[in-house]
């Protein structure tokens, strides 16, 4: 009963670009990246400057006030969260609405049916595949070192090797580089685990809530519980994005902040 | 016994107990964040940032556990 349904960790190939394999999380990123490039230049093309704005335009900036609130909070100050908002507003964005594009009814149903009993959707959340999302916590990794760089220059790597404060303060400095690594790790795997589990448990409730009774009216009463996890996993992907931005900007500031006798742990 | 019921078993154990440590901290970091409230309900926001940070630490080793489990049982 429970055992037609079919869960994959990693992303299926749909087809091969001479020897570079396409899967389908490439293909959602691909279709959320479009979606987000279009409706941006639609939505920046009927800015109103000056005026009262639209329900539309207001909604953005109440959106971007929400973001800027998000690192401001996490950086210190609006001024200092300024030269990373638009990293910050576009991780934002893409995380929520990779998430969200295996939530949309039907989306999953398109697709290629390999054999008679696998079907390989065409369209699948980038945020689901294990690739993209180390790739996302590369690049708030590169983001959070290029931050300790540019505002300490190379004494940064003086927090890592402290040579001046004893064996003690050694083993601290090695404990943070340690802990600097682990964050990549942490980064990507609470994503994908989030947004993974999520879909795993839509499928499993869906295949579960299929009655088999005599009564054919029957059969389908239970197919919109689906429907609550779905809704629960709408806000988990909007607290994912909010976490992600929100522990990249507090990792900025630590990375940004002086020397060893300041920082609090 | 098979191999496939082995694994069915430790996905298992291993969600199972992964999550029992994660649960009793966040309860504790909860708890602790409503009681600091109490004491200071001018500092709410900022209470409420660090409570959202340390309940993301600790629901993240939940996830890890998960995922070893997903590992076991479909790798």
């Amino acid at each position: 009963m429970a055992s037609d349904i079919h869960i994959s960790i990693s992303a299926e190939t749909i087809f091969n670009f001479n020897g570079f394999e396409v899967t389908n999380a490439m293909l959602g990123t691909i279709a959320v990246c479009f979606g987000l490039i279009i409706s941006s230049v639609f939505i920046g093309s009927s800015l109103n400057k000056t005026g009262i704005p639209n329900k539309l335009q207001n909604a953005i900036e109440w959106f971007y006030k929400i973001v800027e609130g998000i690192a401001s909070d996490g950086i210190g100050s609006v001024k200092k969260a300024r030269p990373y908002l638009g990293l910050v507003l576009t991780l934002f964005l893409f995380i929520v609405f990779s998430s969200w594009l295996g939530l949309i009814p039907g989306v999953l149903h398109i697709g290629i049916q390999v054999t008679p009993d696998l079907f390989y959707p065409i369209f699948r959340a980038p945020t689901t595949d294990l690739n993209a999302t180390i790739a996302l916590a590369i690049i708030a990794w590169i983001t959070i070192q290029f931050a300790g760089f540019n505002a300490l220059g190379f004494s940064y790597l003086g927090k890592f090797f402290q040579f001046k404060s004893g064996a003690l303060g050694f083993f601290v400095g090695v404990q943070e580089l340690i802990s600097e690594f682990a964050r990549l790790i942490s980064f990507s795997f609470r994503l994908f685990g989030n947004i993974f589990a999520g879909e795993v448990l839509i499928v499993v409730v869906a295949s579960l809530t299929k009655f088999q009774t005599n009564i054919p009216w029957l059969d389908y009463f239970g197919v919109p519980l689906p429907v609550f996890i779905i809704i629960m996993e709408v806000l988990v992907a909007m607290m994912q994005a909010y976490v992600f931005v929100s522990l990249m900007s507090l990792f900025i500031a630590m990375a940004v902040e002086d020397a060893h006798h300041e920082h609090a742990h | 016994m098979s191999l496939d019921l082995y694994k069915q078993v430790a996905f298992a154990l291993v969600v199972g107990l992964g999550m029992l440590g994660p649960a009793i901290a966040i309860g504790m970091i909860g708890g602790a964040a409503t009681s600091a409230v109490g004491r200071n309900p001018q500092a709410e926001a900022k209470i409420r940032t660090i409570m959202i940070l340390g309940i993301v630490f600790a629901e993240s080793l939940a996830i890890f556990a998960l995922v070893s489990g997903f590992i076991i049982n479909f790798v």
